[in-house]
């Protein structure tokens, strides 16, 4: 009994720490979609990050300065998309596809001297009185920064959108263009803006990836966690709090793939110690995400919680005739 | 209480730079488009290669040498070029639709799967029985698993973006299982493969024992079609697209008596550009192509004209799905005969990359296949970074690909403006 | 200096023009402080065109405005907002997730940054009970009803101080019960001080609740006259005007069984509210029922649920006796029902495929041109080429992709696919909306064979002459109701005007 809790300790803190890079992910794509613009290229800026992360840290020897980086390519990138989409008002779904191939593309090319290598991550800073309550501290307070500052994040991001005036700015800018447009809100500017935050957060996500939680840099290490992301978001209803629940189990279920290994199976009927070797259940998350999907869209009709009236589609200011 | 307020605007404020939709579009600007950013993006990606410290027109050179320069050469181009074309006409028949098929990877995966499961389980059936039935099974394992986000669009709505691409690391897991597991070789020590296919498993290569008369069989079916064209057809424009169909498929057809002498290119190729024939057949000339480039032109007029858009959408994804199922069965029984982990170096998404850059036509996919394919095999010649270069080759022509388009439909526009505001006059 | 005006807004020499059309030309408009002052029109009158200039939202290409006497230049809806002037748009633009507070603050430059909405709430509680505009600060809009949605419209411009308010088609979607509510918020906001700008189409309405009446028609003034100096009649004819019929040598027609007919129907339309109220029509073959009145009161919804492209929520439709009531547009297609719609690009035409395979958009699934699996080329040609030539379609060849086809040739293709189903019943809506005088006077042509072809047409129209002109029998819908149905030979173009302005035809009042 007291080992499955202390494995479930385990798991829910393993969770926090895998879920934190796809967490950062969804708050961008949050940011993003609330003010109407669909990013697909989440998966790329966050390798861009990734990478760049790796490449910055290594030569100031600083990870702080790597994050930043990170956070500069994905802001980069998504310009890019900005541009696309909103002033040329070109297609999103392929502007965001374009990106995601480009940025898996470029990492695995400049990434290749740095496979493997060892780079400054952040390491584990373990909250001094927090982190030694019993259950609740090796749980929340023995990560690193990466980890808590997404802590701050949430909060951060879901008070900035619901309680604040630039924030209702980007809401209605996402629900009705139209609207905000005659009454004066500088749509463009708010979509821009939008999408060049959200595009940060995903390149920070990709830095959580590769200067902490799997520090160092592979070919496509993220391995359609930004995919997952953009899932995520859906799954969310675009609120940071839901996001942020998501995120975590999702990091705890890929957490569990990797313990259940530790589990003696031998007593198991044959069908279920197959579904537990580790390809089963690395496919586990991903169907997870196709199941939460298919979830999310019939409550969406139920329940009246959609997405963004204007996700997706181009604003324009039309002069018709009278 | 009259305010008269002037302003004399700073020069940067007076000129402004807009984009402003094209009216009229010249007849050649399409075409000119892909070839200029295909040339751009080789420009541009000399960049990273001259930061990885590599000559980039010393790399070009090789690679070009590499992927083209001797029989062997082209014949190993092809080989990688087969899996893209099959691929790539199943994804520009989905993106016709505007159905975003992003699971070819893992439908590749499915196919080869399929075929696997027919040919370990009949192993000693006989080369005409098996070899039909490992096709079929190719597409008929590529078209379930393309069906299943084409259900979920279409009935309940979902993404089909998002749930394709999972489908794609699910398969690829399903296939490393399979590989470590009940369908591993007990002789391969280290590196997990399966068993090799049996031999009428195996799609047979380009001899000249049933391909030239083949070939002379087709020769003389074009001649047919040309007279048939010449006669019949009088809109000149169409004339135009039969005949340069034609010629490519005849020129193709005949390049494939290029690989006589034990070359490994194989029935894949036939394959392909019978793929090919057959989508612009269907596209063009079938009731439910009609109803595919309707669709996914405009779905109101679509709905109007009474076309069902559910039963559609899952259709086109199974179709789609089961090109690239036969992609990943003719890479198994045509080139490696048995199943390796990740044997796939990202065929499915180059796919991608191949129907936009062919603007979603099928002998467009034919050829940008081939220049793909050369593309892969040339990175091998460069040290130091073997696919990645590729990749990120590939990545750099979609990308400015997409922003060339953009050119094609907007023109930039110098506009002077006033030189000074007055306000409340 | 500023003058001491009685008036609160000034209009002088008022021009816009867009692409091929002068929606204002030279208007002079006056409305004095204080006062509710109507305009009124058709569809196509200018009325918005000229509220959307005051209000910022268009640049006037010439004339001059002041504000209580002050000359101003309305850049944006900004500078509108800054000299007092509120705009309530007939479609409201309004957040339909956010609630009413968040509306209102929209675009404020206050609170600074974050949100203090019990403070906002507070201070809209206290306006709503200042005006007597009932609603719930905190409320979400979708949770709203149409009438308080305005309410919050109009709370949304006094919050930001507006003292003139320019309200378009402010009756348009409320029932008479919240109609009385408005206009006694419109009196009492009078009372406190503002003006009020009110468009509109509705005569009833508009005597009584109008201080003063300036009817438009063309995108010129007609007249600007007190409302207790009127009558009905005579704004009637001001709005319709009394041009030249031409009749365009129409030749007697023997209707011959009723083809389509329709009893009590009623719809809804895209935002849920009712667009037809039990209406009942009968159309004979080789007729043509025109049907009159200003855009938005059921005509769009009424072709819809014909064609069934729209629901029906009660009643019935009858074609050729038979119920096909809420049948799918695919059959009414099969039973011979052919659609015109408004949109040429919208619903009826694909515009990046050929003008061949656009003609046979209808007809693809039967031989000639289906032969199995395969469309057969050469029937599709063939049958190209004969509609192409039949109806004049001036087109560079038959594979020409339909986008480079001018507006007047997009309508004949429409015409020509629809006409050669030869269908039973047609259904035009706007036919010759923007097209030129020779396209117009085609497609004229080409109705009027259909009807002696034996066919039977729903004409929809905004165009009285060209109803007058077309029509065997006129029906005129407002509000979703049938107000009348005349023979076009005795119309009079006042009862016209009457009708699409909402009074019913009397007995007896002048045929």
């Amino acid at each position: 009994m007291a080992d499955i809790g202390v494995l479930l300790g385990i798991v829910l803190s393993a969770g926090i720490a895998a879920g934190t890079p796809i967490l950062y992910g969804a708050l961008g794509e949050i940011i993003t979609e609330r003010g109407g613009i669909l990013n697909l290229g989440v998966e790329g800026m966050m390798l861009m990050g990734a990478l760049s992360g790796i490449v910055a840290s290594l030569a100031t020897g600083n990870v702080w300065i790597g994050a930043l980086a990170a956070m500069a390519a994905g802001g980069l990138l998504s310009l890019v998309h900005a541009f696309i989409s909103i002033t040329l008002r070109g297609d999103q779904v392929v502007s965001g596809l374009a990106l995601t191939i480009f940025g898996a593309g470029l990492t695995a090319f400049l990434g290749f001297p740095y496979v493997n290598v060892p780079a400054p991550k952040f390491l584990a800073l373990p909250i001094p009185l927090l982190g030694r309550i019993p259950v609740i501290g090796p749980i929340f307070f023995q990560h690193d920064v990466t980890v808590y500052l997404a802590f701050f994040l949430v909060p951060i991001v879901w008070f900035l959108i619901n309680r604040t005036r630039p924030g209702l700015h980007v809401r209605a800018v996402g629900e009705n263009p139209e609207a905000a447009d005659a009454l004066g809100v500088n749509v463009v500017l708010i979509r821009y803006s939008c999408t060049v935050l959200g595009g940060a957060l995903c390149g920070l996500g990709g830095a959580a990836l590769s200067l902490a939680y799997t520090p160092g840099w592979i070919e496509n290490m993220t391995a359609g966690w930004g995919w997952i992301a953009v899932g995520l978001v859906i799954f969310a209803a675009w609120d940071p709090w839901r996001a942020a629940f998501g995120a975590y189990l999702f990091g705890a279920i890929s957490r569990v793939v990797f313990d259940i290994q530790m589990i003696p199976t031998g007593h198991l009927p044959q069908l279920v110690k197959t579904l537990l070797t580790p390809e089963f259940l690395r496919m586990m998350p991903y169907a997870a995400v196709i199941l939460i999907l298919i979830f999310a869209s019939r409550e969406a009709v139920r329940k009246r919680v959609g997405a963004p009236a204007a996700l997706g589609v181009a604003y324009t200011r039309e002069e018709a005739e009278g | 209480m009259e305010s008269s307020a002037q302003q004399t605007l700073p020069l940067w404020r007076r000129f402004s730079i807009r984009l402003e939709p094209r009216l009229v579009v010249p007849r050649w600007l399409p075409y000119a488009v892909p070839i200029v950013s295909l040339m751009l993006a080789l420009i541009l990606g000399m960049v990273p290669m001259l930061v990885q410290g590599i000559n980039p027109l010393l790399g070009y050179r090789d690679m070009f040498l590499v992927a083209f320069g001797s029989p062997y050469a082209i014949s190993e181009t092809v080989m990688k070029a087969i899996p893209l074309m099959l691929a790539g006409l199943g994804v520009a028949l989905a993106f016709r639709m505007l159905v975003w098929n992003i699971g070819a990877e893992g439908q590749l995966y499915m196919g080869a799967f399929a075929c696997c499961l027919v040919a370990y389980t009949w192993p000693d059936a006989p080369a005409w029985v098996l070899l039909p039935s490992i096709i079929v099974a190719g597409f008929v394992g590529g078209a379930l698993w393309g069906a299943i986000p084409g259900a979920l669009k279409a009935y309940l709505g979902v993404n089909e973006i998002i749930t394709s691409l999972m489908l794609n690391y699910i398969a690829i897991q399903w296939i490393n299982f399979l590989v470590i597991g009940p369908w591993q070789d007990p002789t391969s020590l280290g590196f997990p493969r399966t068993t090799r296919l049996s031999e009428s498993a195996t799609l047979p290569t380009i001899t000249g024992a049933w391909y030239l008369p083949t070939v002379i069989f087709l020769a003389v079916m074009g001649a047919v079609l040309v007279y048939w064209i010449a006669r019949r057809v009088d809109d000149r424009s169409e004339r135009l697209k039969l005949g340069m169909g034609l010629v490519l498929l005849s020129t193709l057809s005949l390049g494939g008596i290029y690989f006589l002498d034990g070359r490994r290119v194989h029935l894949g190729f036939v394959l392909s550009l019978a793929g090919a024939a057959a989508f612009a057949v269907l596209l063009s000339r079938t009731r439910w192509g009609y109803e595919v480039r309707v669709i996914g032109e405009n779905a109101r007029a679509a709905e109007y004209a009474g076309m069902s858009l559910r039963r559609n959408i899952v259709l086109v994804m199974m179709i789609s799905g089961g090109m690239a199922g036969l992609a990943g069965m003719s890479e198994i029984a045509g080139n490696l005969h048995l199943v390796k982990r990740m044997f796939s170096p990202g065929y499915g998404y180059t796919a991608i990359i191949v129907a936009w850059l062919a603007k979603l036509n099928p002998w467009g996919v034919i050829l940008v296949s081939l220049l793909l394919g050369g593309l892969y095999r040339g990175s091998d010649a460069i040290p130091g970074a073997p696919k990645a270069l590729g990749m990120m080759l590939q990545a750099v022509i979609f990308f400015v690909l997409i922003g060339g388009e953009v050119l094609v439909r907007y023109r930039v526009r110098w506009e002077g403006g006033p030189e000074m505001l007055v306000s409340n006059e | 200096m500023a003058e001491t005006t009685p008036f609160a807004i000034r209009m002088e020499g008022i021009t816009k023009r867009f692409p091929g059309v002068v929606a204002n030309r030279e208007i002079d408009v006056a409305v004095r402080k204080g006062e509710i002052h109507a305009l009124l029109g058709e569809n196509g009158a200018g009325k918005t065109t000229l509220m959307k200039v005051l209000a910022g939202l268009y640049q006037p290409d010439e004339g001059r405005i002041w504000i209580d006497g002050r000359a101003v230049a309305v850049r944006s809806p900004r500078d509108a907002i800054d000299f007092g002037i509120g705009m309530i748009h007939q479609h409201f633009m309004l957040v339909e997730s956010h609630s009413v507070a968040e509306n209102i603050i929209l675009g404020l430059d206050a609170p600074r940054f974050v949100l203090n909405l019990r403070q906002v709430e507070d201070q809209i509680a206290a306006l709503a009970d200042q005006y007597h505009l009932q609603v719930d600060p905190r409320a979400r809009i979708w949770q709203l009803s149409v009438g308080e949605q305005q309410r919050v419209e109009i709370l949304k411009a006094l919050y930001r101080g507006a003292r003139i308010l320019v309200m378009d088609e402010p009756t348009a979607v409320l029932t008479p019960q919240e109609t009385e509510e408005l206009f006694k918020t419109l009196r009492s906001m009078v009372s406190e001080g503002h003006t009020i700008v009110f468009i509109s189409h509705k005569l009833g309405e508009v005597t009584a609740v109008a201080d003063r009446i300036t009817v438009l028609r063309r995108g010129e003034v007609v007249d600007s006259v007190p409302a207790s100096e009127i009558g009905r009649e005579d704004l009637a004819r001001m709005m319709v005007g009394r041009d030249v019929l031409f009749r365009l040598g129409k030749r007697e027609s023997s209707p011959g069984d009723v083809v389509l007919e329709i009893e009590g129907l009623t719809a809804l339309n895209d935002k849920g509210l009712e667009a037809l109220r039990g209406v009942s029509l009968a159309v004979r073959r080789g007729e043509i029922l025109g049907v009159a009145g200003v855009a938005g009161n059921g005509q769009r919804e009424l072709a819809e649920t014909i064609v069934g492209l729209r629901p029906v929520t009660g009643g019935q439709i009858r074609l050729a006796g038979q119920d096909v009531t809420n049948r799918s547009p695919r059959e009414m297609l099969d039973r011979g029902v052919g659609y015109i719609p408004a949109d040429r690009m919208g619903a009826g035409l694909v515009v990046n495929l050929s003008v061949a395979e656009n003609l046979i958009l209808k007809c693809y699934r039967e031989p000639p041109v289906c032969r199995g699996f395969f469309l057969d080329g050469d029937a599709i040609s063939a049958h190209a080429e004969e509609l192409v030539h039949g109806y004049d379609v001036k087109t560079p060849g038959i594979r020409t992709r339909t986008r480079l086809l001018s507006g007047g040739n997009l309508q004949k293709l429409i015409l020509a696919r629809e006409i050669s189903s030869r269908p039973a019943l047609m259904v035009a809506v706007h036919p010759t909306r923007g097209l030129d005088i020779g396209a117009t006077e085609d497609v004229r042509r080409l109705l009027l064979e259909q009807r002696e072809a034996g066919g039977g047409i729903v004409l929809i129209s905004e165009d009285l002459d060209e109803l007058l002109s077309m029509s065997d029998r006129i029906a005129v819908l407002y509000e979703g109701r049938l107000m009348g149905v005349v023979e076009s030979e005795e119309a009079r173009v006042e009862d016209l005007g009457l009708m699409m302005a909402g009074t019913a035809l009397e007995e007896g009042s002048g045929e």
